[in-house]
């Protein structure tokens, strides 16, 4: 990939099983992916296509259900998670790699205050209860919540959804990670809060000197924010490249009906949306195949009998699919 | 906190206050004359009507509610039909035995059924949680006045661990601590595996809520998690369970105070029934609904203590 930046974030060959009654779930297969240092990349996919299973094993937050291949690795600055102590993994989680999540109305404690539940964070900084208080505090007015000392004192169900997430940016950013990760972090707010929390996230990034891997299955979103984009499927990336040229050369035929369906990019007026036929394969029997081929409305004899590989489109973008490969 | 509390006790005295006017119609309802009944077949009538002067039975009934309300809150609860000694001292000879023992099943029951939830929740589907699931179910299915007796036999009879019956001698705080533990064991038994279990799935249930999920992500200890983060919100609905739990503890004070032949109210209005003696069974109920009342008023304090969403909504 890209050569210029030193990398915070290597996942190689990650595969993801999750054993259930009916079967074993293959939900997540050999997701290569890389995160540059002061980098943004986005992963884009529809529901189910296993960005929360990735995101979850980075800071192997998966169900005890989950089955991590032995031959998957997440190198996080030259150490491999997977293979971390319970203590060392303690020792990353919220301290190098952080988390936003997806709903701010459920993400804290209801009976725990925010300057507790702030406090609680920097457990591991040998400093008096009244220097974490000011962190704590200094924090909430960078996210910009007014007043920020005084409201230390208060609860989750005292702020709106927004205000919420503002709050969650800020524990994500207090121990200055070297990695935040965003989980869908504006799909429960409001349309008008959202470009006020991307913002945000991109500016504070930016000043902390901190990578980010941004979740999201709108396309303006990763479009405006991201550096790097990663178009998964049904538990595999599909497509990844840098932003600008994977949005103007998308070469994947779901890439290229993922970008057909949002709603922005539609010019004439038409009754119905576009929808991408057919459904998401079962991921407990996995056709042979190209994973996409039964959906896929340009797909020819290779695809229905062996995977594709994952070929290059140019030196920042690679695509799994044949037509790339006979091109 | 303040404004919450002055409104729930507001609340707590309006239920006591219902509940009398209830306790009266009862009497009042029931048919046959209480005078007729409490004084037996062979009564004149001007027996009868002095009994009933005695009790106020000959006044208005709205008169007869006031006045009653009045004379409790002097404390006043009217005299025993029999040996005329004032049924307010009475209860409050018996009232400390059955308060002991309800708490002392309430201290069984907390002090084995939470941290018995907790555990199961913590190490789901382990062998522990499923022999304590088994053990739980057990505990609730056998009726108390069982484990009462087995309990005496065993430990009182058999391996002399513990006294058999009474309530300890008066003034000797330890010989009394000591005659608790069987009885309370009894009561409380059944509650330990309702606790447990009840525990067990709130705890689980609020273990797989996001805001765990993002306590994990930040590297808080299990144990921060598991005992601040999840058992404060998972208590939340055993308080509330607790706060009317303790009126079936008083009412399964009964059989463990007939088994262990204790003092306590719910013998004596077992045998006030028996033998028709109305004022010691007003005073008795009333005064275990006033229990009930204050311990549903004691949970719900507590709930608002651990929850700011309750201290500030209501």
């Amino acid at each position: 990939m890209n050569n210029r930046h030193d990398t915070v974030l290597e996942v190689r060959d990650l595969s993801v099983d999750f054993l259930t009654g009916r079967g074993t779930v293959r939900a997540l297969r050999h997701v290569d992916l890389t995160v540059p240092d002061n980098r943004i990349v986005g992963i884009v996919g529809e529901s189910g296509c296993g960005k929360s299973t990735l995101i979850n094993s980075v800071l192997r937050l998966l169900a005890d259900n989950a089955v991590v291949a032995k031959s998957s690795s997440v190198v996080f600055k030259g150490r491999d998670v997977l293979a971390m102590s319970p203590a060392d993994l303690r020792g990353i989680r919220g301290q190098e790699i952080s988390m936003v999540f997806q709903d701010p109305m459920t993400a804290l404690n209801p009976v725990i205050s925010i300057g507790t539940q702030m406090t609680d964070i920097l457990y591991r900084l040998d400093m008096s209860m009244a220097d974490k208080r000011r962190l704590a505090a200094d924090m909430l007015g960078q996210v910009g919540i007014p007043d920020p000392a005084r409201r230390l004192a208060d609860y989750p169900h005292q702020f709106s959804g927004g205000m919420r997430q503002r709050i969650c940016i800020a524990m994500a950013l207090m121990m200055n990670p070297g990695l935040l990760i965003a989980d869908e972090p504006t799909t429960a707010l409001d349309v008008t809060l959202e470009a006020q929390i991307i913002h945000l996230m991109k500016d504070l990034c930016a000043r902390f000197g901190c990578s980010m891997l941004f979740v999201s299955h709108n396309l303006g979103l990763i479009a405006e924010l991201c550096d790097e984009v990663v178009v998964m499927y049904a538990g595999e990336v599909v497509e990844q490249g840098e932003v600008h040229d994977l949005f103007h050369r998308a070469q994947h035929p779901y890439t290229r009906m993922l970008l057909d369906c949002d709603p922005a990019r539609i010019e004439e007026k038409r009754r119905d949306l576009p929808t991408i036929s057919g459904s998401v394969p079962d991921l407990i029997d996995l056709p042979r195949g190209c994973i996409f081929a039964p959906r896929c409305p340009e797909r020819y004899a290779p695809c229905s009998d062996s995977a594709p590989a994952t070929y290059d489109v140019n030196a920042v973008h690679q695509v799994r699919c044949f037509k790339v490969r006979d091109a | 906190m303040l404004f919450y509390t002055i409104k729930r006790l507001g609340l707590a005295i309006l239920i006591v206050c219902l509940a009398m006017l209830m306790l009266l119609s009862a009497i009042h309802l029931v048919p046959g004359d209480p005078a007729g009944i409490a004084l037996g077949p062979r009564a004149t009538p001007e027996m009868r009507a002095e009994f009933r002067a005695l009790m106020g039975m000959d006044q208005p009934f709205l008169v007869q509610y006031f006045k009653f309300l009045g004379n409790v809150v002097t404390g006043d609860l009217g005299v025993d039909v029999w040996s005329r000694r004032p049924v307010s001292t009475m209860i409050g000879e018996q009232l400390p035995h059955t308060i002991a023992l309800a708490l002392t099943g309430l201290g069984w029951a907390i002090m084995l059924g939470i941290p018995m939830g907790c555990y199961s929740a913590v190490h789901r589907n382990s062998v522990l949680d499923k022999l304590t699931g088994v053990l739980s179910v057990g505990c609730i299915a056998i009726p108390s006045f069982i484990v009462g007796l087995y309990a005496l036999l065993l430990f009182a009879v058999e391996l002399k661990i513990f006294p058999a019956i009474g309530a300890g001698d008066a003034g000797d705080i330890k010989d009394q601590l000591v005659h608790l533990v069987l009885p309370g064991l009894a009561v409380g038994l059944g509650w330990v595996g309702y606790l447990a279990r009840f525990v067990r799935t709130s705890m689980l249930e609020v273990m797989g809520e996001n805001h765990i999920r993002m306590a994990r992500a930040y590297g808080l200890s299990n144990r921060r998690i598991t005992y601040t983060y999840a058992l404060k919100l998972a208590i939340l609905p055993t308080v509330a369970l607790l706060g009317v739990g303790v009126g079936s503890l008083i009412s399964g004070a009964v059989f463990a105070e007939i088994i262990f032949a204790r003092p306590g109210i719910g013998k004596m209005v077992v045998d006030a029934v028996n033998t028709r003696n109305y004022p010691i069974v007003m005073g008795g109920v009333l005064v275990t609904t006033m229990l009930f009342a204050l311990s549903t008023l004691i949970s719900d304090l507590v709930a608002a203590w651990l929850d700011p969403r309750i201290r500030q909504g209501l």
